[in-house]
């Protein structure tokens, strides 16, 4: 059996004395859909940081495609499959759309770098429609759309997306999932963080709850979803 | 118009351009063009680290005193050496931009005013550091400076002496103008360039989101290096000229005061345009050389001088200040919005 994409092995992370990861042991194989979810705090965005090499390890260990990258830098992580759509969107707010776009592709240097800005406008028509615009004066729905069409054009294998539903409207984070479905539809590995639990868990078919720092609950996100614990606390059932 | 013509134009405009001048304001100001050249290159050097790369440098004018200091040594009597100019500008370039990264490395984990206090803080220090170096080894003659510095000079022929040409005279300011005006115009076309590459736009990104630069695959250590050593090499070459045109060096002239001034050129022209930061180089250039005027101008219009022409220049300068900002928060010369 070929390795896990990523293979998280108890993995600890701290600011200062807080430790924020209690030893997060977890495992995605190609092609899979994850949902991270729990409460503010729950360390979900540090474990997708820590993945992404943007904080570093105190112990543990990070594996993609059975490499061990628990070390590598940040900037390394890309060119090996794995692309970041960080908190808050993190878009480049000066530089035009195009310029975020390919931005994305800094890494590349192949002739397929326009066919997948085309693909990229193709997915997200708005984005085309405002091509030259600078990215600071796009709402926020686009300015999402921006991040993910920004993370794609570097070609990941795995996505890591932290909080895409963020400040949207209802509307538009509809609209953002529906992508999402597309690109998982595209052989795209997911990793996605999630306040919204139940767009999360229907979009992805396995799902890991995070509590103060370590693995409280994981599995089907189908059976999780009927689990009382989960029904009460993220649910809101 | 078509690209050479352009240049024959840009040519021809930098060629008269000291007649012009001394024709229209007198000789004086032809010193204060070349001079507002020289902050042109300084400035445009400081909108790599500031205006690119979006890292606050409070200490930038210590990579000017490095520059200033390295053609004073190597062209003074101080040590009897006598360099010429092509082995300095170099030299300077190298010895500046070693000193930008040598400042970068251990900063670039700072971000905004923190960075910008660390960086204050080596400013001082190399202040500090040429006004006692005069024991136990005299090297940079402490408070009193470096006298006697070599002129500029090109493949012989100096600038301080009055050039002849045919029939034409063409005064040694002239001459200082036109290499300064020259090479700040290298300068610009060179940030042009750098603004225009791969590296720029690594800057660019580093500036608006380091952590999204990151993940988008940019060594963001690597480029924040770059930008201070590159700052700064322009920073050197412009200390060097100065050392040339001055003939004299002391520690005074690179206090923090100096730092801000060059900040100053780059706001308020207008952060990260290659264009705008020169105009604002040239304003705070002149600027304070045309409000000179305001001691005379009191006595014709009251009769006396009333208020000291030089405490007047800063308050109206301070007051320019206040209402650009107030009016132009981007700069008098913004690059275009888009």
């Amino acid at each position: 059996m070929s390795p896990p994409l990523l293979e998280l092995t108890d993995l600890r992370v701290a600011y200062g004395r807080i430790e924020a990861l209690r030893g997060v042991s977890l495992s995605l194989r190609v092609g899979e859909r994850l949902a991270l979810i729990g409460a503010n705090g729950a360390g979900k965005t540090t474990l997708l940081k820590a993945v992404a090499g943007l904080l570093p390890v105190l112990d543990g260990r990070v594996q993609l495609q059975g490499a061990d990258v628990t070390t590598q830098a940040a900037h390394r992580r890309l060119p090996q499959g794995m692309a970041l759509v960080p908190e808050g969107r993190g878009i480049f707010a000066d530089l035009t759309v195009h310029e975020n776009l390919l931005m994305g592709a800094y890494c590349r240097d192949d002739d397929a770098i326009d066919s997948d800005l085309d693909s990229q406008y193709r997915r997200f028509p708005r984005l085309a429609e405002r091509r030259e615009q600078a990215a600071g004066t796009l709402s926020g729905g686009e300015q999402q759309m921006l991040a993910i069409g920004r993370a794609l054009m570097g070609r990941p294998r795995l996505l890591l997306l932290d909080e895409p539903s963020m400040g949207l409207a209802p509307i538009m984070v509809e609209r953002i999932f529906a992508v999402l479905r597309e690109v998982c539809a595209d052989g795209v590995t997911l990793l996605l963080v999630e306040q919204n639990a139940r767009l999360a868990m229907q979009l992805c078919e396995r799902t890991v709850v995070l509590e103060h720092g370590a693995v409280s609950l994981q599995g089907d996100s189908a059976e999780l979803a009927r689990d009382p614990r989960v029904m009460a606390a993220y649910l809101g059932q | 118009m078509p690209k050479r013509w352009q240049l024959v134009a840009v040519g021809v405009g930098l060629l008269a351009l000291p007649w012009l001048v001394d024709a229209g304001l007198g000789v004086a100001w032809v010193r204060i063009v070349g001079f507002a050249a020289l902050y042109a290159m300084l400035a445009l050097g400081l909108n790599i680290v500031v205006g690119y790369a979006g890292l606050l440098d409070l200490g930038y004018i210590a990579f000017f005193a490095v520059g200033a200091y390295l053609y004073a040594l190597t062209g003074s009597p101080q040590f009897g050496l006598h360099w010429p100019l092509w082995a300095t500008l170099p030299l300077a370039a190298l010895l500046a931009g070693g000193a930008g990264a040598l400042l970068g490395a251990p900063t670039l984990r700072l971000r905004g005013d923190y960075l910008a206090i660390v960086t204050l803080g080596f400013g001082e220090i190399i202040r500090i550091f040429l006004n006692n170096l005069n024991t136990p080894v005299n090297v940079t003659n402490g408070p009193q400076g470096i006298n006697q510095i070599d002129a500029l000079s090109l493949g012989g022929f100096s600038l301080a002496q009055p050039f002849q040409l045919g029939g034409l005279t063409v005064p040694p300011a002239y001459l200082v103008c036109y290499l300064f005006t020259g090479l700040a115009l290298l300068v610009a076309l060179a940030s042009l360039r750098l603004e225009d590459s791969r590296i720029g736009r690594a800057w660019q990104a580093i500036r608006e989101d380091p952590l999204a630069a990151a993940a988008c695959g940019i060594d963001v250590k690597r480029y924040k290096l770059l930008a201070f050593a590159l700052g700064a090499s322009f920073g050197g070459v412009a200390g060097a000229l100065f050392a040339g045109v001055q003939g004299f060096v002391s520690p005074e002239s690179f206090s923090l005061t100096e730092s801000i001034m060059v900040l100053c050129m780059i706001v308020l022209g207008g952060m990260g345009h290659v264009w705008g930061v020169a105009l604002g180089a040239l304003i705070l250039t002149a600027l304070p050389e045309a409000l000179r005027a305001l001691g005379p101008l009191q006595k014709s219009l009251l009769g006396q001088v009333w208020v000291d022409p030089s405490d007047l220049r800063m308050l109206v300068f301070g007051l320019a200040l206040i209402g650009m900002m107030l009016l132009r928060p981007h700069g008098l010369w913004p690059r275009s919005a888009q």
